[in-house]
């Protein structure tokens, strides 16, 4: 299994699924398997944030558990370690809460289904892979999301897998050119290290970094209201740290800058990038910088062909289409 | 009152009490419920059992020792929700069990740790610091003897189960998932069972728990004092067996604290008192709000049962502290400063009349009023105090004051210095704050000479000078 054989290579790794019923789950699950064959590798398998309930609530389709075997070690919440189908051994408990109650920290006794929930922050996230580490996981699986409310972010991760779908588009092209612009973003230039440390646990807030390097707050409260504070915005320099989301507003806003080949906006990493692709593809073609603080190292991409509502697209087409853009390993796991 | 409700209003407590390494959750909360104490007996043992936990940690083997304890009381959890729920007759889930195990097995580790803090502690007192033996509550959550802090329903519970446990495994692996899961359900009924069973076990042995969580926070608790008071070089207060109040060389902590940080020099101070009434004069900027809130501080720091920040004191217990310090405005929302600080005066006098001891401290009474009945108060004030139990200390910057009372007055001043021009930073570094007993009604006139000195427009000043003259 060449797949699994990859993900040996890293101490963590993150799965995200570019939109619901895209397989992640299915891919996490497969991953778990082809782990437990190997004899001696120990998992550590967390989640960021909580994602829900047994059943999806907006599609109403049952959201799979993750199958996990002897020995593998967990961390969800208190309200979901209750309803979970294994034998297991709790080990520790958080101090700090989710809205599903504490985290436990837990070793499976035998094989079966548990429903995973994790930290709600970056920091919270590296110190749970930290303590599934020091329980002697070789190997931490993060169940990770991609959304605009998540203060967790998979980059931290040592490395990723993107699941992809039908559920994202059923349209072909736009599920290439959806999936590729993902795929770009996780490319992006990181900065400089000096500047990563200072950036990393920055949580809110808008900064310049000057020629210096030094970062300056610019006291913008959000970066939607960027039009009332445009006098501002520049007057340390053109580099700018944005430490939540950016959206096309932005990106419309700089497009019009005189000065656009000098600006270099950063973010914490690529989740934070919501904007539509033709209008990045602009703001590059002008001339303008987009640098991430924290790079993903993406390993392999799956795909999951067929769409919530039953819709199949061809299985070997989308594979075949995404890898002329794409120099990566692309799965679908329910084929290999 | 609690600690908690006194840090409220006093930011110079705030600033001590945040300084103290308190590891545990359960100390912190049993901190700031500590309460404000009038029995001399109390006091006296907490101050004992500081003393011996500083005597403890002179010793440089117990300082390892300390910080392992230190160590498995920051992960401690506060299980006093957890009892309670048990007290109820309530079934504990897993988590639960296992925080109980794990409390009961960090606070047999902290016993075996410091085993020998009773010989460092005074007879009365032996015991204090002492966990109770929880070896078996550990041994119903622990049936394979493992100690270690994990938990599960342990096959070792009920053959039944494991036999149970065992089908289900094979259910699983024949992938018959129907089979499987009536399996499952059987298995949780069966955990179930064990679960009650446990609770009703465990149910023996709240009290002893309570103990625990209460012991652990008190350890916490004395070193973090002993600590920070020998550090500190903070000192018991010895209890006046007469009706005086002495502190030699009294400082504040928050204001010794940004000098030191400044590389400015502090002067403590000496003061003395009776419960005759005290009247403070001095310059502006002489130091007379910080003498208040430094004996407000005090005041609380001994009824709280901790060491005071001076290096000799002799101190009395009083009902409670009644203070007028600062700005009213706010305080009684639509009234003048005039009228918020009457009413608060008044409140003080009806407390005062009651004949019961307190400890009054007016910083410039009647301030906000014209001066020939801003005299006339406090005179009055004098004298209602004057033949009372509590111990008052005024201060003022009126002269003429009659009524027969213990003056004081911050020297000021130093004269020789008093001749560049300064900024306002300078200051500090002119003024002796010492204390020195004056028999004259007149109050220094340094405010002109204060106010030349920082640059304020000389035709103003000169003006006034003349008119005084």
């Amino acid at each position: 299994m060449p797949f699994i054989d990859e993900i040996l290579k890293y101490k963590s790794v993150s799965f995200v699924g570019m939109e619901k019923n895209t397989g992640k789950t299915e891919t996490l699950n497969y991953v778990l398997s082809g782990l437990c064959s190997y004899n001696g590798v120990r998992v550590g398998i967390t989640s960021i944030g909580i994602d829900g309930e047994k059943t999806d609530q907006v599609t109403k389709t049952q959201k799979p558990e993750i199958n996990i075997s002897k020995d593998t070690l967990f961390i969800t919440s208190e309200h979901f370690y209750k309803q979970k189908e294994i034998i297991s051994n709790i080990l520790s408990i958080s101090k700090k809460g989710t809205s599903l109650g504490r985290l436990i920290t837990a070793e499976a006794i035998t094989q079966g289904k548990v429903l995973l929930a994790g930290a709600s922050n970056t920091i919270w996230l590296k110190e749970t892979i930290k303590e599934l580490h020091n329980y002697k996981a070789d190997v931490v699986l993060v169940d990770g999301a991609l959304s605009r409310k998540s203060f967790g972010s998979p980059s931290i991760t040592d490395a990723m897998i993107l699941s992809t779908g039908a559920a994202l588009s059923i349209n072909l092209n736009t599920l290439v050119q959806k999936t590729n612009f993902v795929y770009r973003m996780t490319q992006l230039e990181s900065i400089e290290k000096s500047l990563t440390k200072k950036l990393q646990d920055i949580d809110s807030g808008i900064y310049a970094i000057d020629s210096n390097g030094k970062v300056i707050d610019l006291d913008i409260p959000s970066i939607l209201m960027i039009e009332q504070f445009k006098d501002r915005i520049f007057s340390y320099g053109k580099r700018i740290f944005v430490s939540g989301i950016i959206t096309d507003r932005l990106i419309d806003f700089l497009k019009v800058q005189k000065s656009i080949n000098e600006i270099e906006i950063i973010v914490k990493d690529f989740t934070r990038i919501f904007c539509k692709p033709e209008n990045i593809d602009s703001y590059f073609k002008k001339g303008g910088k987009l640098k991430v603080v924290q790079p993903t190292n993406i390993i392999a991409i799956t795909v999951n062909p067929t769409s919530p509502s039953g819709y199949n697209l061809n299985s070997k087409t989308l594979i075949d289409e995404l890898k002329k853009h794409i120099p990566i390993p692309i799965y679908n796991i329910k084929e290999i | 009152m609690t600690l908690k409700q006194a840090i409220e209003k006093h930011n110079g407590l705030k600033f001590i009490v945040e300084q103290f390494n308190i590891y545990s959750s359960i100390g912190r909360k049993a901190l700031l419920s500590t309460s404000y104490l009038k029995d001399k007996a109390l006091l006296s043992s907490k101050h004992l059992i500081i003393e011996g936990c500083q005597n403890y940690i002179s010793e440089p083997i117990n300082i390892k020792t300390l910080s392992k304890v230190r160590k498995i009381l920051s992960y401690l959890n506060d299980i006093s929700g957890t009892l309670n729920i048990l007290k109820q007759n309530q079934i504990l889930d897993d988590v639960s069990l296992f925080e109980i195990k794990q409390f009961a097995i960090a606070c047999s580790k902290i016993k075996s740790l410091i085993f020998d803090i009773s010989n460092y502690l005074p007879k009365s007192n032996k015991e204090d610091l002492t966990i109770p033996d929880l070896s078996n509550v550990i041994k119903i959550l622990d049936p394979e003897g493992l100690l270690l802090s994990q938990f599960y329903i342990y096959n070792a519970y009920s053959k039944e189960l494991t036999e149970k446990r065992k089908l289900w495994e094979i259910a699983k692996k024949e992938n018959n998932e129907e089979k499987a899961f009536s399996l499952y359900l059987e298995t949780q009924e069966l955990e179930d069972k064990i679960r009650e069973r446990l609770s009703n076990e465990l149910n023996e042995y709240v009290d002893s728990l309570k103990t625990a969580i209460k012991v652990v926070g008190d350890i916490d608790i004395y070193f973090a004092l002993a600590e920070y008071f020998q550090k500190n070089n903070y000192i018991k207060p010895v209890f006046s067996t007469t009706n005086k109040i002495s502190y030699k060389q009294l400082t504040y902590p928050p204001l010794l604290h940004r000098l030191e940080k400044e590389n400015k020099h502090y002067q403590p101070i000496d003061i003395t008192l009776t419960n005759k009434p005290c009247l403070v004069t001095g310059a502006n900027m002489a130091g007379k709000t910080i003498l208040l809130k430094s004996l407000w501080l005090c005041q609380y720091l001994i009824q709280f049962g901790f060491f005071i920040p001076a290096q000799k004191a002799q101190v009395i217990l009083v009902e409670d502290i009644l203070t007028s310090i600062g700005d009213h405005q706010n305080e009684h929302e639509g009234l003048s400063s005039y009228a918020s600080e009457i009413i608060l005066l008044n409140e003080i006098i009806q407390k005062v009349k009651q004949g019961k001891e307190y400890l009054v401290l007016i910083d410039e009474l009647a301030r906000t009023t014209n001066p020939t009945e801003g005299v006339a108060l406090v005179d009055s004030f004098l004298n209602i105090m004057s033949n009372k139990s509590s111990y008052s200390i005024t201060t003022t910057h009126y002269s003429g004051i009659k009524t027969e009372c213990y003056r004081l007055r911050v020297k000021g001043f130093i004269p020789n210095k008093t001749q560049t021009k300064l900024s306002l930073k300078d200051i500090p570094n002119q003024i002796d704050y010492s204390l020195i007993e004056d028999k004259e009604q007149k109050v220094p006139n340094e405010a002109l000479n204060l106010a030349s000195l920082l640059g304020i427009d000389e035709e103003f000043i000169e003006k006034a000078r003349e008119l005084i003259k």
